[in-house]
């Protein structure tokens, strides 16, 4: 077990690496130039001196190799580098969005777990019966819904009808609720319809039959078997969408004026801001990477039958 | 069975710690944030501190949220920002203007027009156009309580003249040749060649704007090496900054002229305008002003709600630029049946509902010479379609597309996605200019492409704003009159392009006023003769605010958020 997480630590090296080269070299492929991009962003006129003069200020004046180089040499000690629009690091701005996007992220997959959790049990235990199919039009009309207009909807009443949340910003828990339902409502639907499934499929094993006959309560026979297998495939889809979540904030983050990762990349597209993209994409998939690797150790002590392939380095 | 009960346990810590991690980060920051307030306000000014959003919130729970929460912070006003302030640096271009017109001041400044004093309450201009002798405001004193003097301003127009590259729209910083100082009031600038726009370039909100002694670094300049703190001369003074988040102003008490009436200005980031809109309704904002997001519907039905509004025409103004070197649009009879094609009132009306006025030419009225008086063109179709017949831009069997020589009357027009006024300017278009028998392609694009095929000259006709504020008219000018610059391309295809290059850059710094004037209606009437702009609409700055605040006044400048003025209601 020890051995296949090294080893997928390791792994991570070349994987990165190829990420940055490729995050580095096809957002140059982009149509726009950055130095013009920045000029407009600062409202100052674009003429060649201007250009010349901020290319030479934001690193752009080498070939492309060139500047991969002298890049790649600063990644490697730490340093992502500035931010063209803000002149800060782009380590420290990642750092203060990151920190806001994994608390909505945190608390989405808290809505999610709950609801899917209850969901998805609650169908799985009327099968069939109409409680079965009102939760699955229920889950599908979230996920359904644009996330932009969900959260328009949701601000319509919870903050200026019934003045119960606030509409925007991140100053206290409040602030949180409405995004993160937001963000987690399309996901829920996924879950629920994934626990269930698992569920039925799981209450069938000869292994269930035999706890029941071996006198074990339904209850006890639920919490002991059922549930920790159905999980399996819940937590390895988890471990694949985390990644997702993180990344998906970005419109919710905009609706809802959240200072996460999602605002600021966008806003980086947009200006070419390209020490943040690449400084994003680099994070981005570090995050994919070990979401899996976490789900892939859950899953694990979740199942102990799939450790001898772990310690076999599946 | 252990091992697996802790799996689940884990599997439910996996996503509740990110979440509890966040909770306390959350609640530390608030905590932190108020306690920075409270350190800067002082133990009397605990006002401020009820100014963040849990008070504000708690007091919406409570309902009847306007009354409560206006009670809660009577000395903090929450002005809606669509973008961080930044460093305030006021030597480089990164933060927002609007930010730093709060903060720091300049010699002059524009109003309606018109150069006014500022930090210098009058000036000579020697006949020969050479030497600028500014007259200083008296018992002028920076937020930090150090004065204002001829030094100081001294110190801050060399050190921006020290990276005058790094300004090449400032036509006044290779003009300026040397500096002096002769008393504490009185600061003399000694040029090598006449410049038309030395008064507007200190007019802008920066780089030319007074920094404190204490905001310079030890070494090099604010440009390249940052500065120690925002200390300027304006009315507010920051207090706390939380990037991407918000920024708390508090009143400069030092302040020479009218101090704000509110002793806090809290300036929170909310992106989207529809969310702005929803937190002004909730009580969460006071004001909200820009002339970019804010829409016509928005604006009236806020109106209608009872929120107290304002209007002002900025001096920038969306124009149909025709390239007229395009494939179609560099014959001139097409431009010139476009511009009689062209009913700019049914724009103002249905796009901007009214609040916005029909533009006559690429300026606006009130810009420095360039109300030559020329007429703008009629909207007049019939006229655009017998232009377009003399021309021999026919209707070929029964089409409803004209054509000449086998091709067809089809143009497109570019425009930045991200403006989405513009879509809708360029729909009204398309119904217009089908009416003459012209096909229009609608093309909007992402920012940075739009701006790399205005550049490459690959367009037929694009909708962009002019710059407005205080660069007009001299920095489009050198614009225009800089081959390869995007404004020149527009204008490659015009018969008199070299001559017109020479006359624009000639009035950078032709100081006899006459020929200057002569300039400017040559300038003017060659634009209309060769219609190249079609003038659409004069943007304007919309403000809408809580109806308890009296007070409410957007100026001409686009750049500003003007909450100077504003106070409760009695």
């Amino acid at each position: 077990m020890i051995r296949y997480f090294v080893r997928q630590v390791i792994g991570l090296v070349p994987l990165l690496f190829l990420v940055s080269a490729a995050a580095f070299f096809l957002i140059r492929r982009l149509p726009g130039d950055p130095a013009t991009a920045y000029l407009n962003s600062i409202n100052a006129p674009v003429t060649e001196e201007s250009l010349a003069e901020v290319r030479g200020q934001l690193g752009l004046d080498g070939s492309v190799p060139e500047q991969y180089g002298k890049w790649l040499g600063q990644v490697l000690k730490g340093d992502l580098g500035y931010s063209y629009q803000t002149k800060r690091p782009v380590t420290e701005e990642l750092a203060s969005g990151l920190r806001y996007t994994a608390i909505l992220a945190g608390a989405a997959l808290l809505w999610i777990l709950v609801f899917s959790m209850l969901f998805g049990v609650f169908a799985a235990a009327r099968a069939g019966r109409l409680v079965d199919s009102a939760i699955r039009y229920l889950t599908f009309l979230g996920s359904a819904m644009p996330k932009f207009w969900l959260g328009y909807l949701l601000v319509q009443f919870f903050s200026l009808k019934w003045g119960v949340l606030p509409v925007q910003g991140a100053a206290n828990i409040k602030c949180l609720v409405l995004p993160s339902f937001t963000l987690a409502c399309s996901y829920i639907a996924t879950y629920t319809k994934l626990l269930r499934n698992s569920i039925l499929e799981v209450r069938n094993q000869p292994y269930v039959r035999y706890a029941r006959s071996r006198g074990f309560s339904a209850r006890q026979t639920a919490w002991r078997h059922v549930l920790p297998n159905a999980l399996t495939p819940v937590c390895t889809a988890l471990g694949l969408h985390l990644g997702g979540i993180l990344s998906g904030a970005v419109i919710v983050e905009n609706v809802f004026s959240w200072p996460g990762l999602g605002r600021m990349c966008i806003s980086a597209v947009t200006a070419r801001n390209y020490p943040i993209i690449q400084g994003y994409i680099l994070l981005m998939a570090l995050i994919f990477v070990l979401a899996n690797l976490i789900s892939d150790v859950i899953c694990v002590l979740l199942n102990p039958r799939l450790r001898f392939g772990a310690d076999e380095g599946i | 069975m252990r091992r697996r009960l802790a799996a689940m346990i884990l599997t439910l810590a996996f996503a509740v710690s990110a979440t509890a991690c966040g909770d306390s980060s959350s609640t530390n920051g608030t905590t932190v944030s108020s306690a920075a307030v409270q350190e800067t306000a002082g133990e009397a000014d605990k006002d401020a501190e009820a100014a963040t959003a849990e008070d504000a919130q708690e007091a919406d729970a409570e309902g009847s949220q306007e009354k409560e929460v206006s009670a809660d912070r009577p000395d903090t006003v929450v002005v809606r920002i669509r973008k961080d302030t930044g460093d305030l640096n006021p030597h480089t271009m990164n933060s927002q203007m609007f930010a730093q017109y709060w903060v720091y001041e300049s010699l002059v400044s524009l109003e309606d027009g018109v150069i006014v004093p500022k930090l210098a309450e009058s000036w000579d201009i020697s006949d020969d156009g050479l030497t600028y002798t500014f007259h200083l405001r008296e018992g002028v004193t920076f937020s930090d309580g150090s004065a204002f003097n001829a030094e100081i301003a001294k110190k801050n127009i060399e050190a921006v003249r020290n990276h005058a590259d790094g300004y090449s729209f400032l036509q006044s910083l290779d003009a300026i040749d040397s500096i002096e100082t002769p008393d504490e009031l009185t600061l003399i600038l000694n040029l090598n060649t006449p410049c038309n726009s030395l008064l507007n370039d200190f007019t802008y909100s920066r780089p030319l704007v007074m920094l404190g002694e204490a905001g310079f670094p030890e070494e090099g300049d604010p440009y390249d090496q940052g500065i120690l703190k925002p200390i300027g001369t304006g009315k507010w003074v920051v207090a706390e900054y939380v990037p991407d988040q918000y920024t708390l102003f508090e009143r400069n008490e030092n302040y020479w002229g009218e101090k704000p009436a509110f002793q806090y200005l809290k300036a929170v980031v909310i992106t989207d305008v529809n969310t702005a809109a929803a937190a002004l309704e909730a009580g969460e904002i006071d004001v909200m002003m820009d002339s970019s997001q804010i829409t016509a519907d928005m604006f009236t039905r806020l109106q209608g709600e009872g929120y107290t509004t304002a209007v002002a025409s900025t001096n920038s103004v969306v124009n149909l630029n025709l390239n007229t070197a395009g494939a179609v649009t560099g014959d001139r009879n097409v431009r010139l049946a476009l511009e009689y094609a062209t009913d700019n009132t049914v724009i103002a009306e249905g796009v901007f509902g009214g609040l916005q006025e029909p533009a006559t030419a690429y300026f606006t009225t009130d810009t420095a010479y360039t109300d030559t008086g020329i007429e703008a063109y009629p909207y007049d179709p019939e006229m655009a379609n017998q232009i377009l017949e003399e021309a021999g831009w026919i209707y070929e069997d029964g089409a409803k597309v004209r054509s000449k020589d086998g091709q067809p009357l089809e143009i497109s027009v570019i425009y930045d996605a991200s403006v989405s006024t513009h879509q809708d300017i360029a729909l009204i278009l398309q119904s217009q200019y089908a009416d003459i028998g012209m096909k229009l392609a609608i093309e909007p694009q992402d920012s940075q492409v739009f701006r790399q095929n205005w550049t490459a000259g690959e367009f037929d006709a694009l909708i962009y704003s002019s710059w407005g504020g205080s660069y007009e008219p001299y920095a489009t000018l050198a614009a225009m009159a800089s081959e390869g610059d995007k404004f020149s391309v527009v204008q490659k295809g015009m018969s008199n392009k070299a001559e017109l290059d020479e006359i624009m850059t000639d009035c950078l710094s032709q100081s006899d006023t006459e020929i200057l004037q002569q300039n400017f209606e040559i300038i003017m009437q060659s634009f209309h003769d060769e219609a190249v702009y079609v003038p659409l609409t004069v943007t304007s700055k919309l403000g809408i605010c809580r109806s308890d605040l009296t007070g409410l006044t957007a100026t001409g400048n686009q750049d500003s958020i003007d909450i100077d003025s504003l106070k409760w209601a009695e």
